[in-house]
Formats: structure tokens, sequence, C-alpha cells
């Protein structure tokens, strides 16, 4: 079974869009940095953030304001994502007939609305103190990003909500697959999001390849974000994205088998470049769009563009020899090692 | 929606308020409910709870890393589900077993728990806490995550946080596991543990009655918070014949869909659930007259019961229905999953539960839930989940073997 990508939509550090992302490739994104105390620990100390935010107020402009008035930063930044992935797939030229139905949603958290919830629940607060309001609570609830995508867009078919942490995206996908496969839902809008908080500075930083690791690299900011995909199963006329290949996920290497002629795309964050080693073709992009948990949606929106099937259309190929023969049939393998020592990846034809 | 392969369910296990194991809480579903009462950790508050009583645990603490009460809940089912699958560590040696578990609040917001241990420990020690990150400690709530570790499983790991309906579509969605032939067995269900942000903010929304919940009664008025979890092992046919061993029942079915209507209410018309309803029925290959039984959501708030009542006199006019929330209360990522083990244990006795807390019927509900020990005469039955968000979760089990 093979699956199209038919639209992608992106949010971050860099701006809104896949033309914003493409553009930040070739230019300078300069973090905000500000002082966060962590959160605890024996050195609790304030430290240097750097940080990537992403900007929200196109939303006003996609959804009228007064539907908008409940919902939080965090599943703003996925509304936009996933319209902005639907508006890219509309533009195809296959699209006469519209995206299949039904359409199933799956949102990729690594920590879920953390600046609604671990941030405002401090460790020393009485259990009255953690009275939150309606509207607090409701966002709090870990689907909510996937309510209002589905409530704002209308879309009815299945929906769920996956929280792994770091491998939260690559199960997203499988589960994508699944549904394609098992005719649950005919196309699927999939993607992941995570917002910026103490949180998420205290897990990220806490990397030490973030932080700038034992290579003395340039360290990789905090990020935040949003990356969705209109996935469909393949037989269209147009495919302007590449083909997902396949989704494996496993404990070691030997589950997951990594192709030896590829160009790898991860954030290194779990030393995935020893475990690729030095002879393959590797490809890091997360000084764009900063670290968070979910990020590998992002490093999957660089794949698909690098591999558009016009390469006289692709803005990236000119900026980097990235080793992709396009006489051939290109491949990208999105890789990430877990937290929790378990490998994730998603592989672009 | 393709007709679906059966999925083998070949152990089940259950913790909540009405009972330490399956079996017990059976036995409170067929003799007395337990009584709710307002939760000990939030002092001067009114509202009750169903509280699975300090007995039903074990003593020792298995997972010392995480601590968390749902941490010992999830295991303490996983451990039941096993062994009534007759499995032990050496059978499940280098078989590719995976998790999914579906949890409201324990993947991430009771991560409090977390920070306020890390922070003792620092307070007591000046070192740092026991899990050295903070991306591990988030990783250490994390329900699949605590069993896979627990019993060192080495398949794939994924905790579904859809809200209510979590634990119901963990078990649906696992189902694509084995039918892939990615895992020989999958460990599947939901937890969830009692907490005070939750409780709080249920209240805030004003969906908690004072009085122990009544489901589809006329005076109805609200829900009462419960905890707990309900964890099943799906296997491979292969698997079962290979240990020659039989399954308990079937995943017959599994139907999802959404409201796409608003957050906290549920559609009026139920589209999602009516939705969600006719894929699970056209996955199982079932028609509706097949249905010899409905675990209804029945959480006691006028807007669900409502919608239910109205859907089931439409799609079920003659089939009887009951909601045990009065038993449990509203475990949350855990209902759908403790309901499926009920909803089974029901098939397997032909026998459904008085449903708790309902004595007088609301005139404005077409259909009403059973009010006695009613006899259930077939052997297919479904269970369903609505959430937070408009998600509906429709299971449809058996206990024939169709395959």
């Amino acid at each position: 079974m093979k699956v199209c990508i038919k639209g992608i939509g992106v949010i971050g550090g860099f701006g809104c869009g896949i033309q914003s992302l493409e553009e930040a490739v070739g230019s300078q994104i300069r973090p905000i940095s500000e002082p966060l105390r962590k959160s605890f620990g024996p050195e609790e100390t304030a430290i240097d953030t750097p940080k990537l935010v992403a900007d929200t107020g196109l939303l006003g402009r996609l959804v009228p304001a007064k539907a908008l008035r409940r919902v939080d930063h965090y599943s703003r930044m996925a509304i936009i994502a996933a319209y902005l992935s639907l508006q890219d797939a509309k533009e195809g030229a296959d699209m006469d007939e519209g995206l299949p139905e039904p359409m199933g949603v799956i949102v990729a958290t690594g920590m879920g609305p953390t600046a609604g919830t671990l941030d405002s629940q401090s460790p020393d607060a009485d259990a009255a103190d953690l009275r939150l309001s309606p509207i607090q609570f409701s966002n709090s609830v870990h689907n909510a990003a996937a309510a209002y995508i589905s409530m704002l867009l209308k879309i009815r078919g299945p929906n769920v909500s996956i929280n792994q942490y770091d491998m939260s995206v690559p199960l997203a996908f499988q589960t994508a697959l699944d549904w394609l496969e098992e005719g649950r839902a005919a196309s699927v809008l999939v993607g992941g999001v995570d917002c910026f908080s103490k949180g998420l500075c205290d897990a990220s930083l806490c990397i030490p390849n973030q932080r700038g690791g034992k290579s003395g690299r340039r360290p990789v900011p905090v990020g935040e974000g949003s990356a969705f995909f209109v996935l469909t199963l393949s037989g269209s006329k147009e495919i302007r994205y590449p083909l997902i290949q396949n989704v494996r996920i496993g404990r070691n290497l030997q589950d997951i088998a990594l192709p030896s002629s590829a160009l790898f795309i991860h954030d290194d964050s779990g030393e995935e470049a020893a475990l690729i080693g030095p002879a393959i073709r590797q490809a890091v992009f997360s000084q764009i769009y900063g670290a968070f948990p979910s990020g590998m949606a992002m490093d999957l929106a660089m794949a698909a563009l690098l591999l558009k099937k016009d390469p006289s259309r692709n803005a990236l190929l000119p900026l980097f020899d990235y080793g992709l023969d396009f006489t051939k049939t290109p491949r990208i393998c999105c890789l990430k090692k877990g937290v929790a020592g378990d490998l994730g990846m998603i592989v672009l034809e | 929606m393709n007709r679906q392969k059966p999925i083998p369910i070949s152990g089940i296990g259950c913790i909540c308020a009405a009972g330490g194991s399956l079996s017990d809480c059976m036995d409170s579903l067929f003799s007395c409910a337990p009584v709710p009462a307002p939760p000990v950790s939030c002092p001067g508050s009114q509202h009750p709870v169903f509280e699975v009583p300090d007995r039903f645990l074990p003593e020792d603490n298995p997972v010392p890393l995480a601590g968390t009460r749902a941490a010992r809940l999830a295991l303490k089912a996983a451990e039941e589900a096993l062994a009534d699958a007759g499995l032990n560590p050496e059978l499940l040696r280098g078989k590719k077993v995976g998790v999914m578990i579906g949890t409201n609040v324990s993947g991430g917001v009771s991560n409090r728990s977390l920070q306020q241990q890390g922070a003792g420990e620092v307070k007591e020690t000046g070192s740092r806490p026991c899990c050295p990150s903070p991306a591990e400690r988030f990783l250490a709530v994390n329900p699949a995550l605590w069993i896979a570790r627990h019993f060192n499983f080495s398949g794939p790991c994924q905790t579904i946080v859809n809200a209510c309906s979590a634990g119901g579509d963990a078990i649906g969605l696992a189902g694509a596991w084995i039918r892939s032939g990615r895992c020989d067995m999958v460990i599947a269900g939901g937890v969830d543990a009692f907490y005070e942000v939750t409780y709080y903010g249920f209240i805030a929304l004003m969906n908690c009655d004072i009085e122990p919940c009544k489901p589809f009664d006329a005076r109805r008025n609200g829900l009462n918070l419960g905890e707990g979890a309900g964890i099943m092992v799906l296997e491979s046919d292969r698997m079962l014949a290979r240990r020659g061993k039989k399954a308990r029942a079937f995943i017959a079915g599994y139907g999802m869909a959404s409201d796409a209507y608003h957050f906290t209410a549920p559609d009026p018309d139920a589209g999602g659930l009516r939705l969600a309803i006719q894929d699970a029925l056209f996955s199982a290959g079932a028609r509706p007259s097949d249905i010899a039984f409905i675990n209804a959501h029945g959480t006691g708030t006028r807007d669900n019961d409502r919608i239910e009542s109205h859907l089931f006199h439409d799609l079920f006019p003659d089939v009887p229905f009951g909601s045990t929330k009065g038993y449990t209360g509203h475990t949350l990522g855990a209902s759908g999953a403790i309901e499926a083990a009920f909803t089974i244990s029901c098939l397997e006795r032909q026998l459904a539960p008085a449903s708790a807390g309902f004595s007088e019927s609301d005139p404005e509900l077409p259909v009403h839930p059973v009010r006695e020990k009613t006899p259930i005469c077939g052997t297919t039955a479904l269970s369903e989940t609505l959430a937070f968000g408009g998600n509906n979760s429709v299971l449809i089990f058996t206990t024939e073997n169709r395959s």
C-alpha cells in the first residue's frame, strides 16, 4: 500500500506555511532569548533560553473570531497547520472532486497543552489551588487540538490524539496508514503539535545535543509549532509530493532496517547521527523550527518539500547538495530515537 | 469502512470502586453498588466520587520510578489480564507484544505528582530527583510505557488521549496491530486515577451531581467521578492456536466518529454517535437486530443520557441497555475499557445488571434502561463511550467464534 501526501501545512518560529519554511532554510532564523528559571533541580538558577515561538495571528483571517475566543495558543497552532494543509491539498490539480470522505484526524503531541497544564500547577500548590476555570480546564484536555480541528473544519470522521512524547509522530503516521488500509478513513489529516512552555524548556534543555552537546555545536533553540499533512491512498492523477513508503517503529536497528541509500533527516537529539553512521548522508533542520517532542513532523515537512515531484519548482534543492538523485527514485528517511530508547522512521519516496 | 476480521480477547483484568478484579466487580454489579463519598484529598468538597479502596491495590509499589496511583491501577489490571490469558514471562519471551492504553489525565496532567516527588527529593537530599530529566519524568507517567517497561515487552507502545473515550478507542485501535501482523499480542485498555484538577474542572463545568449519580433517571443531575483500569489481552489466532487456548470473546467491530459540534456538549442529534455505531456494525458485519445488549455511556448528565436514549430508540428500539456508572462513577479514560470488560462478562453470564441509580422514568426519554438483572438473549453486545471534544467510540463484542 502506498500513501500519498496531498497537502502540507506548517507553523513555527519561522512563520506560517510551506513557503515560509522554504524561505527559512536559506536565511538565518534568530531565536528570541530570555532567562527562564528551571522548574526544579539542584541548580535552581535562571538560564538563558533561546526560543522560536509561533505567531498565530493568521488564524483570525481564517476562522471567525467568535469561534476562537476559547481556543488557546496550542490548539491555534494545530488549527492553522491543519487548515493550511487542507488549503494546500485543494490547490492540487486533481482536487476537483474534493478530498475523499470520510476524513480522519490524528494529532500527535509530545507533551500536550503544557502551558495550561504543567506550567499552571505548582508542585507546592494545595488541592484547592488547582481549580481551573471551565475554559482553562477544557483546554487542558489533551485532545483539545483535535477537537477544535474537527469542530472548526467540520470533520466528522474518526479522531484520535496520541501522546507518546517523541514517538508520537511516527505512531500517528502508522495509525493513519492503518486507517487508510482498513477503510476507516479515505483521507487523513495527520500532524504534530507542541507549544512552548516552561515544562517543554525543562525537557528540551536536558537533552545534551540540544544544548550544544559534546561536539560543541550551536545549541538548538527550544521551539514550538505544528505540521499537518493530508494523506490519501495513492492513485491520483497528479502527485506533487512524495509517497509515504512505510512507517517503522522498533526497539533496535534490526526492527526498523535502515535503508543504505537514502538521505536521513533527524534532529540528532537522540544521537541519531552516530546511529546512522558517517557514511550515509544526513541533514538536520531543527535550527529552523527549534526542538520540541513532535518536531519530527517538521522534519517530515522538510523531507516532503525536498522530494517535490517537480524539481524545477523546488526552492530547497539549489541551496545545498543533499545527494538526491532525481534520475532514479530518491528516498528520504525521517528518523527519531526517542528518550525511552524506541526508534521511529518514516520513509518517503 | 471495510469488514474487519474479529480479534480474539484471551484475558481481561479490571479494577475500580466496584472491585479489585473483574469477578469482584461483577459480583458488585449483581449484588450492591458501592456508595460514593467526597474525596479525602479535597477538604470541604461535597461532590462524591467513586475512589478505589486502597485494600484493592497490592501493598508493594511495583513502579518506584513513577509511583503514581494510575500506574498501580494499570499494572494491577494488566497482571490480572495476563494471568487470565494464561500467560507468564516465559511464554511471552520473544513475542512481539504491543501496549496501547487510553487515558484522560495520566499522560501528562498528573505529572504534577512527579514534580512533587522531584521537589520533595530536592528539599530532603539536595540532590537531583530520581528521574534524571524532565522528559523521562514525563514518560514515567505514560501508562503504556509503564506496562511495557514493567513486563519488558518489545512491541510498539502508544498512549491514546481521547479524553473519556480513550480506553475504548485504545482497544478498538489495537485490533489493527494484530490484523497487520505487527504484534502477536497487544495489551490494550484504559486507566485513570482520581485527580484534583479534573475533579474541580468537572465541578466548574457544573457536570457533577452532589448525590450518587442517576443515569437516565428523571432526577439525574450529573455524574460522579471514579477511577480505575480495564485491560485486555488481544491475541492473534495463530498465537492462540499455538498455545492451545480459546478466546474469551472477540472484538467483532469498532467505530469512531466525531460530532464536530461543541467542545463539551454532545451533538443533540447524536450525529457522531450514529456514525460510529454504523461503522462498528458494518465492520462487524452485524445488523442492529444482532445486538443483544447495550452498555450505554450513561453518565447521568441531562444531555448525554437524552441523546443516547433517543438514538437507541431509533436504532435499537427493543434492545435492553444499561449504564454501570452508578457502580463505578465516570472513570474517564478508563471507562470505555472497564465497561468493555463488563460487557463481555455480561455476555458470558447471559445476564445484565440493573442500571444503578435509575428508578424514575424520564418522560422526555423514549426508552429506558433495565431496572433489574435482565437476561441477555444473544452472543453479541455493544459498548459505547462519548467524550469531550465530541469523540464517539463504539465497540461490538461477541462470544461466538466467527473466524
